[in-house]
Parts: structure tokens; sequence; C-alpha cells
């Protein structure tokens, strides 16, 4: 940011440093990334290894957190189920971005895109994010890949509101009348001055959205259109483990705690960025 | 107030138009022959050229899409590719089961919210203000479907104090509450998490406020204060929010259905999924699709009518 000098930003961070919720969220969210990184070395065993003899086991030595139907390590599936919700959700939510920003900035600076852009995105928001998620995957297919992309697009139309709201209002801001005036192109406007004025708050919603973007990844594949076996997804394996509730709960349990604290950090991270960053919102 | 109403509806058949192009599209872009699917796999070439004649999946695509709104708009959504039933009949009974289990647990959710954000706003602080707000966040972050299956697992398999899935005979006999309480309560959870979070924020703004300071100066029943005052005041912004999220109450009420075996649009939905009935599909996307614009059109006006300082 052009605008931000050393100062500033150093008040910034100590400012995130003193904001419980930022440091409580960052801590979850970097041990979740470690574990996703770390996890050939953390898992005991090979996630996809089944075992007939070794089947719905509880935790015992050499297994922490005991086995599945099949025998699998639950400790293994669930740390390299790190590998694929977290990067997925992240692939989810760059497809939300990477439309959704653009649509929002052109929208709100060319005044002739407004109308059309935005009363298509009044339509897709007429389906209620997971519905328009659901619709997509019946048009594309089931499978993880394409769930990550349908869940991307269904939260992507609130990303161009926000952000278009955003442009009007920056629009009328005397530095941006300035550089109009002194003859910037609009390319050079929306990129330079406009863009990274809107950085915070698209950091800030992005951090709320992926807690939305990891349970809806999880519900799909909970619900059967999403990860399908052997692919150890949070949500598959709490599907999976959902016929031996009663016997085994920990095949399904372990699982959830690792949903459940991975949107927690996100929602923590979020709602402290916001305190910090855009008190606005 | 008349001008935006008027805005409203006009805009709405437009949105709806969308709406309907976007499920007929569903279908065109899917992989695959819709007539050879219905056909089913034993079935001889001329069949299948018959059954594309009668669907009119031979003609322009822009002819069908005209033929699919004319159809739609006649309430006539075609047959089941699985089933074979006549899909607006299933569709009717669906909605009514998925509309009685959002009624239900809109109810519950916002008689628990309220009270429950209310305390926790007057004994800010302390731990029972703690203890509401931690038990809210708990609510917004555990994924629901395990919740349910857990709930499924304690309170039915073990305890037998309600049937374990689908639903009762009729909708208003004990046996038909049974069967719905336990969805129309995981459906109802979040919502009460964040309805609950909302109104707390919301007393503590009020309660600060000078006029509820003169209103205790006044010597006026504690009570009445916080009821007629307060939470008048403090109930505009929940309003919105208890309308926004009841529309919001339909993504939910898909997972919930599944989960508990209740007939309605949601399970429809996914079922036709997995089972690739593509008309279903398109049928109950759109349906919903109409729902939660009727929802937010009935919140925007009464948003309206609640507040007379709000002109549009």
């Amino acid at each position: 940011m052009e605008t931000l000098n050393n100062s500033s930003a150093m008040m910034m961070l100590r400012k995130c440093f003193y904001n419980k919720s930022v440091v409580v969220g960052s801590v979850i969210l970097f041990i979740m990334i470690l574990i996703a990184i770390f996890a050939p070395a953390l898992a005991p065993h090979d996630p996809y290894l089944t075992d007939g003899t070794m089947a719905l086991k509880g935790p015992m030595e050499g297994y922490p957190l005991g086995t599945d139907e099949l025998g699998r390590c639950v400790l293994s599936r669930m740390v390299y189920g790190a590998r694929i919700t977290i990067p997925y959700s992240l692939l989810s939510l760059a497809v939300a971005v990477v439309i959704g920003v653009p649509t929002g900035l052109l929208s709100g600076f060319y005044k002739h895109l407004d109308n059309p852009l935005m009363r298509f995105m009044d339509i897709l928001m007429a389906f209620p994010g997971m519905l328009l998620a659901i619709a997509i995957v019946a048009t594309l297919g089931q499978g993880l890949g394409n769930v990550t992309i349908a869940v991307g697009l269904g939260s992507m139309p609130a990303y161009a509101r926000l952000i278009r709201g955003l442009v009007l209002s920056l629009k009328e801001m005397p530095y941006i009348e300035a550089s109009i005036a002194a003859g910037g192109s609009d390319l050079r406007i929306l990129t330079k001055h406009i863009l990274p004025n809107c950085v915070p708050t698209i950091v800030v919603y992005s951090m709320l959205e992926m807690a939305w973007i990891i349970m809806s990844i999880s519900t799909l594949s909970f619900l059967g259109i999403g990860a399908t076996p052997p692919i150890p997804e949070w949500g598959a394996l709490i599907s999976a483990g959902k016929d031996y509730i009663s016997s085994s709960p920990h095949i399904s349990g372990f699982p959830v705690i690792f949903i459940f604290v991975t949107v927690t950090g996100f929602n923590l991270l979020g709602d402290g960025l916001r305190d910090v960053l855009d008190p606005r919102m | 107030m008349k001008k935006y109403l008027l805005k409203r509806l006009i805009q709405l058949p437009i949105i709806l138009l969308g709406v309907i192009a976007i499920t007929f599209l569903i279908v065109q872009f899917t992989p695959g022959d819709p007539a050879v699917k219905l056909a089913g796999s034993s079935a001889r070439v001329e069949d299948i050229e018959a059954i594309r004649t009668q669907l009119g999946l031979n003609k322009p695509i822009w002819e069908q899409f005209v033929d699919y709104l004319v159809n739609v708009l006649h309430g006539d959504f075609g047959r089941s590719f699985v089933r074979k039933t006549e899909i607006s009949t299933d569709l009717m009974t669906a909605l009514v089961n998925t509309v009685y289990l959002i009624v239900f647990a809109r109810i519950w959710s916002v008689l628990a919210a309220i009270p429950l954000g209310i305390l926790a706003a007057l004994k800010q602080n302390t731990w029972i203000d703690k203890a509401c707000m931690g038990l809210t966040l708990v609510g917004v972050s555990i994924p629901q479907f395990w919740l349910g299956l857990m709930l499924m697992k304690f309170l039915c398999l073990q305890l037998g104090l309600f049937p374990i899935s689908g639903m009762g005979e009729s909708f208003f006999s004990l046996d038909g509450v049974l069967h719905a309480f336990l969805p129309a309560l995981m459906l109802g959870l979040p919502q009460m998490a964040s309805i609950s979070r909302l109104t707390r924020s919301e007393m503590l703004e009020v309660m600060r406020q000078d006029y509820i300071r003169t209103a205790k100066a006044k010597g006026l029943r504690y009570k009445v204060i916080v009821i007629k005052h307060a939470l008048k005041n403090a109930s505009l912004p929940l309003i919105t929010v208890i309308g926004t999220q009841t529309g919001y109450m339909l993504s939910g009420s898909v997972v919930i259905e599944n989960i508990f075996a209740w007939p309605g649009l949601g399970r429809y939905s996914i079922t036709a999924i997995l089972g690739n009935d593509y008309p279903v599909i398109q049928a109950s996307i759109l349906l919903f699709a109409v729902m939660f614009l009727v929802v937010n059109l009935i919140v925007d006006l009464t948003y309206s009518a609640v507040d007379p300082r709000i002109k549009y």
C-alpha cells in the first residue's frame, strides 16, 4: 500500500498483537497449517493402508486415535485430511475472490456495467449460497474438485456486492478525483488506488468466508456429493464413520474436532481483524 | 414506499426469469443425453428417438427454453427420470414438509434466542454472559450434520425419546411433533446462536442510550424498561436478521432433512442429484430459489412497515 508508511504499519501490527481474537485465531491456523505441511512426519501410518485384522479398534498403542472400519489409522487419515480440506478450501476461496473482486471493481467503477453485472449477481443471489453450490454440482457432476469450484462460485456474488459498494464510496474520495484529474488511466486508478484500499475488507471478509467454505465443502462431502472414498477429507471421514457412531464414535468424532477447531480459528481471526483493520464492516 | 414496492414488484419477474433460465441451463450443460437416460440402458434407438421428439429435445435451444418457461409457469415440471412420477405433485408434498420444519425451527429459535440474548446483555461480563456466548459460538462452529447424528444416537437410539427418523402421520398430532422435534431443533440451533448474539449486542447498545437512563431516573420498573423501551428499539435489526436468516434456513434444511430422512425439498433434491434425475434437480432448485425470493421480499416489506423512518 503506497499510503501506508512504516510507522502506521507497525501500529497495525501492534494492534493485531494486542487483539486476543487475532492472536488465538492465528495460532490455531498456524498449527493447522503446520499439521498439513508435516503430515507425513506426524502420521504414524499410511492413511490409505487397510488392514482387515485391525478394523474398528479404539485408541491403543501404535494407533493413538484407533482405527476405522477398514483398519486404517484414524489419526493418520485426519492429519492427511488437513492436506485435503485446507488447500481445497483455499482454492474455493480463490475462485470466489478472483471472479468476485474484479466484478465488484468494474461494477462500482463503470456506471454502464453496474446495472447488468449487479442484476446478474441478484439472480445468482436468489439461490441461497449452498443451494447455488448444489445446483452447480448438479451441472458439473459430483466430486471434490467440482464441489470446490461450486462452493467458490456460491460465495462469489457476495464479494462482488461488497467490493462494488466499497468502490462506489471510494470513488467519491478527493484523492481518486485528483488522480482522475491528473489523467491517470482507469486501469492505473483501479489497480493502484482503489484495489489497495479494498484489501483490508477483502482480507477480513475472506477469513469469515473461509469458515463457511470449510463447512460447506465438508457438508457436501458428508452428503455424498463431494469427496469420495478413500479421500480423507474431514466431511467424508465423518460420513464414513456415521454408520459406526454407536460402536466406534472415535471415527467420526475426531474429524469433527478438527473441523470445529479450524472453523473457530478462521472465525476468531476474522472477527479480530475486523476490529483492527476495518471497523466499518 | 409505493414507488419502492412498485420497483420491487417489477424487478421480481426479471430476476425470476433469470432464475428459470439458470435452472434450464443446469440441464443443458450436463453431460449425456437426457433421452437416453430416460429410456434406460436397454432401449432401442427408435424408442430414444420417440422420447426425444416427445420431450422436444430435437428443437433449437431457444424453443426448448420457451417450452420450458411455459410449462414452468403452468406448474408443469415434467416427469421424474427415476420414479417416473409427476414432479409437481411430489414437489408440493415436499414443499409443505419443508415449510413445516422451517416454521417449527423458526418459532423455537426466536423464542429461545431473544430471552437468552437479553439475559447475556443484562448480565454482561458475568459467567452467565460468557456461558451463553460460549454456547452460541459452539453452535455456529460445530458441523450441524454431526451434532444431528449424535442427538439421534443418544436421544433416539439409546433413550428412545424420539422416533429415529422420517415423518409422523399428521403434523399436528403428538407423533408428528415428536418426529419433527429433533430436525427442527437442529435446524434452529445455528439460528438461535446468531440471533442471541445479535440480541445481546443490540441490547448492550440500546441500554447505554440516554433515554434508558432517563427511564431509570424516572423510577420505572426494570422489567418495563428492558421490554418496553430497550427491546422495542433493539428489535429492528433483529427483524431484518431473523427474516434473512429464514431464507438461509432453506440451505440448512438440505442437510438436516438428509440426516433425519425428512421427506422435504432438501432430501428430494439431494436424492435427485445422487440419482442424476435432472428434471427433479431442476424443479427443486427452482422452487428453493422462488421461496428464497419470496421470503426476502416479505422481509423488505415488513422492514419498512415496522420502522416508519425508513423510506425507499
